[in-house]
């Protein structure tokens, strides 16, 4: 299942969640995305990459989702490893994405 | 470890992660909200309009540099200031605020303003409702009319003076054909008189008879001679004179001419300015205003005041009189405390013909005669009446100087004399 909107898509291909676009919908919105993530995360990948590098925009609940969809998911598997490639292009990867170390060991951040 | 222990280790570590998520996404809301409202404020004191957010209630929560400049309230006071104090009829905001609740938008809505100085301006203002610092407000933008209406009535004025100067011009033509013809005529007139009075024996009662109808013509040749004069376009030599000298002159003459019951008031404040000028038609300008001035106090007396005063033109008087250019001025003024001018007919006194007097006391042309000398001397002549109290004209002729020792150099005392037994009455 992937998603594709008008502003946005979230698509996932050979252990890679690829999100681009402008991500700002309300919060109900990412419900069904969060439990896509969870979807994918409970699939059992060995490996995940999370691409954000073409997401220009995501606003604080696509945080939120970003965090507790995914991210805390992941640590729920035990030697699951996230890498999230970012892009220095936009600044609110910059100065967010740094900060997803504090919630858990196995992450792997890449700016290009 | 125990399956229970394992448990409360995952459920540990499920609140600490979201404990966590908590902080970055705080720490993420609080960048993007710093961002929103840098970029506000930004918008708001960058953009050339004025423009504020208040409350229903009429507390002003928010005011960007140009609502502060334009109503000119310090930060302070505006933040005390209600809102429909910033109307110039409180009660506006009223309607204001129903006309928004209505369409839940306003624009255009046509309104006079007041800043803090008490001074209005007319403003047509566009607001919409929304939610400020967390509580619901109206977005306010302010668009000052105060230009547009200017432009506006400088545009009508300067229509009007093209028409007005178009007629006069159009008029001119005319009457100078009849004037001119009308002095040839005059000619013939006064010597057929002439050579019949002379063929009499002195004690006929006839001589008198004709002395009359010589001074009747001698009159109407004064009036044509006045009429060529305002539609002669060659440019009269004007020389630099001590404008009080001519206006003195031309007082001791009108006084002379002046009923009992009337009197004649000088006052000079301007001894030594001097403007360029032809003496002649200053004395014209005293005698057409002062021979109304007498009309309107015929019957009743009263005083006639001539008034010769240094003046600043600033933009006060521009607004006042539109043919006045900023700059420093002699102001002559006759003013009579006759019946004044009705105010439905005062802008027209200085048309050529208006008259309200019957036909032969009036050719209404005096005043447009002083308009048009006047407009030769650079200058403008404006007309201040009070229906009841009084009229007062005022005569602005631009100063060129002031100097003590001009005086017998530039005015040769024969120009005034010759000037004088040409004068006429208006
Ligand atoms: N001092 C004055 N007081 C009242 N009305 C005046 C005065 N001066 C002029 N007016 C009005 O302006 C009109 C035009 O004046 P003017 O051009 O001199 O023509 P005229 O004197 O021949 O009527 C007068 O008919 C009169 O109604
Ligand atoms: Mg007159």
């Amino acid at each position: 299942m992937n998603i594709k909107e008008e502003r946005y898509s979230i698509v996932y291909e050979n252990n890679v969640i690829k999100i681009s676009g402008k991500l700002s919908i309300m919060p109900e919105g990412y419900e069904r995305i969060e439990s896509f993530f969870k979807e994918i995360v409970g699939s059992g990948p060995a490996e995940l990459v999370l691409d954000i590098r073409n997401l220009e925009y995501l606003n604080s609940s696509g945080i939120k989702a970003l965090c507790i969809g995914l991210i805390l998911e992941v640590e729920t598997k035990e030697g699951l490893w996230l890498n999230i490639r970012c892009s220095k292009q936009h600044r609110w990867q910059l100065e967010t994405v740094p900060t997803f170390k504090d919630l858990i060991e196995n992450l792997n951040i890449v700016f290009e | 470890m125990s399956n229970e222990n394992k448990e409360k280790d995952k459920l540990k570590r499920r609140i600490a992660g979201l404990e966590k998520t908590l902080q970055i996404v705080t720490g993420y809301s609080g960048r993007i909200e710093k961002n929103l409202r840098q970029l506000f404020e930004v918008v708001s004191d960058t953009m050339p309009v004025p423009m504020m957010i208040s409350l229903k209630t009429g507390a002003i929560l928010f005011f960007n540099g140009n609502a502060q400049k334009i109503f000119g309230y310090s930060e302070k006071e505006f933040r005390k200031i209600a809102a429909s104090l910033l109307y110039e009829n409180p009660d506006d905001r009223g309607i204001f605020l129903k006309t928004l609740e209505d369409k839940g938008e306003v624009r255009d809505f046509a309104v006079n303003l007041k800043k803090a100085d008490g001074s209005v301006f007319p403003a047509s203002l566009f607001s919409r409702q929304i939610v400020f610092e967390g509580q619901n407000c109206l977005l306010t933008v302010i668009h000052d009319l105060s230009e547009l209406k200017q432009e506006e009535e400088k545009r009508l004025m300067l229509e009007r003076q093209l028409r007005q100067t178009q007629k006069m011009e159009a008029i001119g033509t005319m009457a100078g054909g009849i004037a001119h013809d009308f002095n040839n005529i005059l000619t013939v007139i006064f010597g057929k008189l002439e050579l019949a009075s002379m063929m009499l024996p002195g004690e006929s009662k006839v001589v008198r008879y004709i002395a009359d109808a010589l001074a009747a013509a001698r009159r109407a040749k004064a009036m044509t001679k006045q009429i060529l004069a305002f539609c002669r376009k060659t440019e009269y030599a004007r020389k630099p004179f001590h404008i009080s000298t001519v206006v003195a002159e031309a007082y001791k003459m009108i006084a002379s001419l002046t009923p009992s019951d009337i009197e004649v008031r000088l006052g000079i404040k301007a001894e030594s300015a001097i403007i360029l000028c032809d003496p002649t038609q200053i004395h014209q300008v005293m005698m057409n205003l002062c021979s109304n001035a007498h009309h309107a106090l015929r019957d009743r007396g009263g005083v006639i005041e001539i008034l010769l005063e240094e003046v600043r033109a600033g933009s006060q008087e521009k607004i006042m009189i539109p043919a006045l250019k900023s700059g420093d001025y002699v102001r002559l003024t006759v003013r009579d405390n006759g019946p004044g001018i009705e105010k439905n007919i005062v802008d027209r006194v200085f048309d050529p013909f208006f008259t309200t007097k019957p036909s032969g006391e009036g050719t209404g042309m005096g005043l447009s005669i002083v308009r048009g000398i006047l407009q030769a001397h650079g200058g403008a002549v404006s007309v201040d009446s009070e229906p009841g109290k009084g009229a007062a004209f005022h005569c602005w002729f631009p100063l060129v100087a002031q100097t003590e020792d001009l005086t017998e150099s530039v005015m040769p005392q024969d120009t005034v004399e010759r000037h004088r037994k040409n004068s006429v009455r208006g």
